[in-house]
């Protein structure tokens, strides 16, 4: 399991409270509100050498723009060119002469600011960045090289059959929402400079802004600088949308493609309110969390087939997670893999997880959850993504002792009730054959005839 | 000797800097080949070793894959007096090993906790010097670890059409020379893989005399020197074997080939330039340092730099970088890369690439331009010196590229010796002629199509 996607998706609150004096000695976010009435989450690390500002931004546009869903990706592409008035490779040597940096992304429904820097330089790195945004210049050759690129970038994914294999099961299950095509390059070619400063001018507000700062600065000196940096940006902006629930069907789709593997991804909704999520993701952990867990020994200690098979947790919206097995494997072997893996499966959401595989589940999460928050990035996007879904300041600081009070029972209760009886498969194979195909294509845009 | 002190202010890191001395960091020496880099916040201890034995060491020096077979072969066989510590190791912690040209590095890390940190130590201590010592792995696991590998292979490179093509270049360029080829070996030499080799393997390079370990986490010197005295220092010595033919190049007679692939799978006309060349006159003792500046600036978007011209300037190229094999001194094997414009003829981005590099041969790199990349450069130094996780990574990578201890020691001297007259021998070079093949591929709907053509 990446730990970066169980950062994405660890961060709720559940059952156990703890002492206040163990509360206190937690590193704890502030809420802080700035001189100017805006709101954000502080937390001083006095030794940190770098500083971080990070903001969060609802982002809709392409739930409410279904003829121009690539903007956001291209956007956020686009913006990261520069401000107006300075030549995009000058722009770049700034931030390296002042070891800043300055980073626009979107996922689906969300848009993340992040400016780093050295303590003493952060609002300069900020100001610099919200230019970027406010200012943007938004020349018709870099859209023209974006769009480029956005073809070579997808020749070079489709040479990963695994990602080919992902690409395909968003498609599949994702029809009513356009995350699964955002990066297709008929889309982004649809795109113009209009499109893209439309989505900026929508999605970069203050309406639901969230705001982190870690550093060495305290609030105080903080507030102004933020003020400062955030002020030029409209109150309102677009309609705030959900997105629809995807769905997974009980069905193995394959797409036949010559190829020295066969790629194989197994998803199925996990229904589960946001306090399960910690549970879930130690059940997960045993199941494909690395070379000694059980997918991994099955699939690639024992029948030598892969080498590397994984699971994970993966929030695709506030309230929208699903679990995901993916690997590559040898074609010869891929139909007793996939048998095996199936098994491995069942037995695991049945029967359930030991003690002692819930207690290494436990102790791997939590050091790499300890370890990406080590930096102020990792603090800061811990904390945001907690934000994101609607938690608190306590949720984060108090993680890793719920984390590791999570009894067996609790886990194994989790997998019998709510993990998917059913997964939905998708294989990229030179040959369905022997694979149980519900339904053989030939083409990503195929899949409509699988649902 | 290590001299070991703290750097408590900037005006102290800039004196070190004016006078040229080697910037202390978190690092201790605490044996021949162990290092410690204490991190009293860390929450995991993680321990590297770092084998120098890659792929080119392999018999007759050509790279058929064996070591980075060996590497998986590490992995299996966990006998009886190592299963408490692996079954904790691989549960709890994290694992994992990777295989270059020189080296062969693995690290285990593993929760810190703090009533046993120094028993977990000693076990972690004892799992390395046990796989230093000996290499035993069941005869059916070993079979199927080759399968293993061959799903490696299958993943990494099997369906990439670029990654055949690089080859292919490289081929061109060195054919006698195990550069080219890829270490996790070809499709055929995996298949033939034996637990004897890989022991044989083992035997010939896998010593204390020939590893370095790397111990971070909360822990300190004093906690670490005994288990390097009990452990690795009681390991045989073993002499580490010649390497006469180590980053010397087989190939050598100027050569101006080109190559042209086309595949389905290439969706813009892209070109990947190889050239090495040799330094004709002295060149600096530190001439890691001035390629490193110098391809800062090259890869940079200041005036003058590839960017610069090709993307902004000339318009040849949505994208062009550069980037440089390893080959010892005297020698600089460089590659550029580049995304053509629509409309650009290939063999108009060579001629100008060759008359970029003249040019800048002729000019130099501003002074300017170098002194803003040394103080990035100093930044950097400082910043790792003082950070025990980037120290950790610096350092790691560092040994893992057979770097000496001394030389990573005095990286902050060195890029602050660097001027544009050092940049001047390299340059000289680089714009004139040498060995090189000229890459062109294609997009191309149906059947690949290669041509070869040399002068």
């Amino acid at each position: 399991m990446s730990f970066k996607r169980a950062f994405a998706a660890l961060f709720f609150s559940f059952v156990g409270a703890l002492s206040p004096a163990r509360v206190l000695a937690l590193e704890t976010f502030q809420r802080v509100t700035t001189p100017g009435g805006l709101v954000f989450w502080h937390l001083q690390r006095p030794d940190a050498d770098r500083a971080v500002v990070m903001a969060g931004f609802n982002d809709s546009f392409a739930l409410a723009h279904p003829d121009r869903i690539a903007a956001p990706n291209v956007g956020a592409t686009l913006l990261r060119h520069g401000p107006r008035d300075i030549s995009a490779g000058e722009f770049n040597e700034q931030l390296k002469d002042a070891r800043a940096q300055c980073g626009i992304s979107t996922a689906p429904l969300f848009a993340t600011l992040v400016a780093q820097a050295a303590p003493g330089d952060i609002g300069e790195a900020l100001d610099l960045c919200m230019r970027v945004v406010v200012e943007p210049a938004l020349r018709e050759r870099d859209l023209e090289h974006i769009k480029r690129d956005a073809v070579v970038g997808r020749q070079r994914l489709e040479e990963n059959r695994e990602a080919l294999a992902s690409m395909l099961m968003r498609r599949l299950t994702q029809a009513g929402a356009p995350f699964g095509r955002w990066n297709d390059p008929d889309e982004v070619a649809r795109v113009s400079t209009a499109d893209v400063d439309q989505w900026r001018r929508e999605t970069f507000t203050r309406d639901g802004l969230m705001i982190v700062a870690v550093g060495a600065s305290d609030a105080a000196s903080l507030g102004p600088v933020i003020d400062r940096a955030f002020a030029r940006l409209p109150a309102a902006g677009g309609a705030r949308l959900a997105a629809p629930a995807p769905a997974f069907p009980d069905k193995t789709i394959v797409l036949e493609k010559p190829g020295a593997q066969t790629a194989m991804v197994m998803e199925g909704p996990l229904d589960i309110p946001p306090d399960q999520a910690p549970v879930a993701l130690i059940g997960v952990n045993v199941l494909g969390g690395g070379l000694d867990r059980r997918l991994s020994k099955a699939v690639r200690g024992e029948l030598g087939a892969t080498y590397g098979i994984s699971s994970s947790v993966v929030l695709l919206a506030p309230g929208q997670r699903y679990l995901r097995i993916g690997s590559a494997l040898a074609n010869d072997l891929a139909a007793a893999a996939l048998k095996r893996a199936r098994e491995v499966y069942d037995a695991w959401r049945l029967d359930g997880v030991t003690d002692e595989e819930a207690g290494s589940a436990r102790a791997q999460l939590a050091s790499g959850f300890e370890r990406n928050v080590e930096t102020p990035y990792g603090k800061a996007f811990a904390m945001l993504s907690l934000l994101r879904v609607g938690r608190t300041a306590s949720d984060e600081a108090e993680y890793v002792e719920r984390l590791r009070a999570i009894p067996v029972e609790s886990v194994n209760r989790l997998l019998r009730e709510k993990a998917p009886a059913r997964l939905t498969t998708v294989l990229v194979a030179s040959d369905a054959a022997g694979l149980g195909a519900d339904c053989v294509i030939h083409e990503l845009a195929e899949v409509d005839n699988c649902r | 000797m290590f001299v070991r002190f703290r750097t408590a202010t900037l005006g102290v890191l800039l004196a070190c800097l004016t006078l040229g001395r080697a910037l202390a960091g978190v690092e201790v020496r605490v044996a021949d080949n162990v290092f410690v880099v204490p991190d009293p916040k860390a929450k995991v201890i993680t321990v590297w070793m770092i084998v120098k034995a890659g792929c080119r060491d392999e018999e007759a020096g050509q790279c058929r894959g064996l070591a980075h077979y060996l590497e998986h072969l590490m992995f299996l066989g966990r006998g009886a007096e190592q299963a408490s510590a692996q079954s904790m190791f691989f549960a709890a912690g994290q694992t994992n090993a990777f295989t270059s040209m020189r080296a062969t590095s693995y690290y285990q890390s593993v929760p810190a906790r703090e009533a046993t940190i120094g028993l977990d130590l000693e076990k972690l201590f004892s799992l390395f010097a046990h796989r230093l010592r000996e290499l035993n792995p069941p005869e059916d696991a070993a079979r199927r670890e080759r399968n293993v590998v061959l799903q490696e292979f299958n993943y990494r490179q099997s369906d990439s059409f670029r990654v055949r093509f690089n080859t292919e270049l490289n081929t061109m360029l060195e054919p006698e020379h195990p550069i080219h080829q890829p270490v996790i070996g070809a499709r055929a030499d995996i298949a033939n893989f034996t637990v004897e080799a890989a022991r044989a393997f083992h035997e010939r390079w896998y010593s204390r005399d020939n590893a370095i370990f790397v111990v971070y986490g909360p822990v300190s010197p004093a906690d670490v020197r005994p288990l390097a005295v009990k452990y690795i220092e009681t390991l045989p010595e073993k002499p580490v074997p010649g390497r006469a033919w180590l980053d010397a190049l087989r190939t050598f007679e100027p050569m101006d080939a080109t190559r042209q692939g086309a595949d389905a799978s290439i969706a813009r006309t892209s070109i990947q330039f190889e050239k090495i060349v040799r330094f004709a006159e002295p060149f600096p003792d530190r001439s890691d340092a001035a390629s490193d500046i110098l391809f800062d600036y090259l890869n940079s978007e200041m005036e003058g730099s590839l960017s610069d011209v090709f993307v902004e300037g000339k318009r040849l190229a949505t994208g062009v970088e550069i980037s440089r094999t390893p080959f010892g001194q005297g020698v600089m094997w460089s590659t550029v890369r580049a995304n053509l414009e629509e409309g650009v003829a290939p063999e108009t981005m060579k001629t100008a690439i060759a008359a970029y590099f003249r040019e800048l041969a002729q000019k130099g790199v501003d002074d300017a331009m170098v002194e803003r990349l040394k103080r990035r450069r100093a930044r950097d130094v400082k910043e790792i010196s003082n950070d025990p996780r980037r120290t950790l990574a610096d350092l790691t990578a560092w040994f893992s590229e057979s770097g000496a201890y001394a030389d990573w020691q005095k990286r902050a001297e060195d890029f602050a010796s660097v001027t544009p007259q050092t940049l001047a021998p390299l340059l000289r070079a680089m714009g004139g002629p040498g060995r090189q093949v000229f890459g062109v591929l294609e997009p191309l709907e149906g059947a690949r199509r290669m041509v070869e053509s040399s002068q």
